[in-house]
């Protein structure tokens, strides 16, 4: 069953017991970020804060939809679906977008502020680490800017910090694909670029959202896709841009050309603090919301399972990529405690002796300043299982010939071992560790892996699985 | 009050000159943490009228030694 909305979503994993909806009072700020923590380390059900202190009516979840488990049941599938087969769904769907309808109204209506009222903190944007620049109403939500020069309109997730009542930094970098592509066809002319943002919306709207599809490729399609139906779209009050119209909250407004304010530091998605940076200004003209709102928190805490939804699509798109360029990729995954940053590929063995070295260059070519760390392994390695993963760089990566270091790389500026000159000129570097057996090796000189499946005969095997309960063993 | 801001160096605040800063204001309450442009001067001891500054780095990490603040004028936050 796929959910019509977030309400109904939450109900869903509140069933399933991967939600817990929590009555006792919590205050915006840290402690509702310190409980997403938490609860996130403790690998307990996802949290929905009913009773925010200060903002009555006013909810917020955290942790969806993060993790195997919560991503499967947004999708419509089994809960216990392992996660190659959740990839696999989300790419058959995603191979046939749906255009989006445009509707006349939507529950996202059901509050409309304008002029005078229009004030941000009417929500409860959390404070969520300490040391964070400040109060992050943007951390999970959907920011949707119409290009200019075309119909594309754009859906992505940026992180965005409260200045004051009407004033909130956006985080657009060079590294971040619409934000910068749209506001550099803006600003040069001195003109504000209009922007709406949805707070809460449809699950499998942000991950379409923080997916990072092409130029010129509309996410609404893809969320359409997800869902096996068109999104329904509703005009925003002030700005010409269609917005969700299940959406809890809509902030309508500009982003102002030539501003820039201090913005962070922010507790982002490697689990340390980036630096604050001077980033462009969303002011706010309109609000709109539903009744009792549902404020959606992009907390990815440390945790060995909780994978984040962003890396369906970088999966995906680079198992594409690769077996579009001749690359025999049987697997690969980007392993959660190492958020992003690494990739484990498993690939054929073939003739070619460097074809860790090309793995690596596709996978550069894809996202710019990542991987840092790339191993690839023979298909014998299960890239899913972190054992394996690591028994093959101990003891199958040469330390002399199987890692490859590069120099003068592009950085992603949010990694935290970067010095400020290097976060500033996105300088940095790479590391490709080669587990893969050599190719000059004859077959027969490849030694046997010493596990159950790969070590000992069938009929061996048979007898001792035969004998396994009378062992004891269950 | 308490206020606090962000230095990349905190050598950068002089003490005993008009500075232009971005503060936010820690005063408990709905709007905390707004941001607000002021003209200020700055001082290492508390003065009466001086409002208490904490500094934090440019990774959010707070230095153990407040500044004091008097608010010369308060500017518009977006010039």
């Amino acid at each position: 069953m796929i959910f019509k909305d977030l309400r109904s979503y939450i109900d869903g994993l509140e069933k399933t017991g991967d939600l817990v909806k929590i009555k006792e009072q919590i205050d915006w700020d840290l402690e509702v970020g310190a409980a997403v923590c938490l609860s996130g380390e403790k690998g307990q059900p996802a949290p929905f804060f009913e009773n925010i202190k200060g903002y009555p009516g006013c909810r917020m979840v955290g942790r969806v939809p993060y993790g195997s488990r919560r991503i499967a049941i947004s999708l419509g599938l089994d809960p216990e679906s392992k996660w190659p087969a959740i990839k696999k769904e989300t790419e058959e769907r995603c191979k046939h977008p749906i255009k989006p309808i445009l509707v006349k109204g939507g529950h996202c209506k059901e509050n409309i502020i304008t002029g005078d009222d229009v004030n941000i903190y009417r929500f409860p944007a959390p404070m969520l680490a300490e040391g964070d620049g400040g109060r992050y109403i943007g951390t999970l939500c959907i920011v949707i800017i119409r290009d200019p020069d075309s119909d594309w309109v754009n859906w992505g997730t940026y992180r965005m910090m409260v200045h004051d009542e009407r004033h909130i930094g956006v985080y657009f970098h060079r590294q971040n694909q619409g934000g910068v592509l749209f506001y550099d066809k803006f600003e040069p002319k001195k003109k504000a670029m209009p922007m709406a943002v949805v707070i809460g919306g449809d699950p499998l709207h942000h991950i379409a959202a923080a997916m990072p599809f092409g130029v010129g490729e509309s996410e609404v399609e893809y969320a359409g896709a997800l869902k096996k139906e068109p999104v329904e779209l509703v005009m925003a009050e002030t700005v010409d841009i269609p917005v969700p119209a299940n959406a809890e909250i809509v902030l309508e407004g500009e982003v102002l050309p030539g501003v820039r304010l201090p913005e962070g530091p922010f507790m982002e998605w490697t689990r340390h603090q980036s630096t604050f940076t001077s980033s462009p200004v969303f002011r706010l003209k309109a609000m709109t919301h539903r009744n009792n709102p549902i404020m959606t928190l992009g907390v990815g805490p440390l945790t060995n399972d909780e994978v984040p939804m962003v890396t369906i699509e970088r999966e995906m798109r680079a198992r594409k990529f690769l077996l579009e360029r001749g690359i025999p990729v049987t697997e690969l995954h980007c392993p959660e405690p190492m958020r992003g940053a690494t990739w484990v590929v498993a690939v054929k063995r073939t003739e070619e002796a460097n074809i860790a070295r090309r793995v690596e260059h596709c996978l550069k070519a894809l996202q710019s300043g990542l991987p840092v760390w790339t191993v690839v392994v023979d298909e014998d390695v299960d890239v899913y299982n972190m054992t394996e993963v690591l028994h093959a760089l101990a003891v199958r990566c040469h330390p002399g010939k199987g890692i490859t270091i590069s120099e003068n790389e592009t950085a992603n500026r949010l990694l935290p071992y970067l010095s400020m000159e290097e976060k500033m000129h996105l300088k940095g570097g790479s590391v490709l560790f080669d587990c893969t057996w050599p190719r000059d090796w004859p077959k027969e000189n490849i030694p046997i892996r010493g596990t159950f499946r790969e070590a000992y005969p069938e009929d061996v095997k048979q007898s001792v699985l035969s004998k396994w309960e009378k062992m004891g063993y269950k | 009050m308490e206020y606090q801001t962000f230095v990349g160096n905190i050598n950068e605040l002089p003490a005993g000159k008009e500075v232009e800063l971005i503060v936010r204001d820690l005063t408990p309450g709905q709007q905390k943490y707004t941001s607000s442009r002021v003209l200020a001067m700055l001082f290492k001891e508390s003065s009466p009228g001086s409002h208490t500054l904490w500094v934090r780095g440019r990774s959010g990490v707070r230095y153990s030694t407040p500044f004091f603040m008097k608010i010369i004028k308060n500017l518009p936050l977006i010039k």
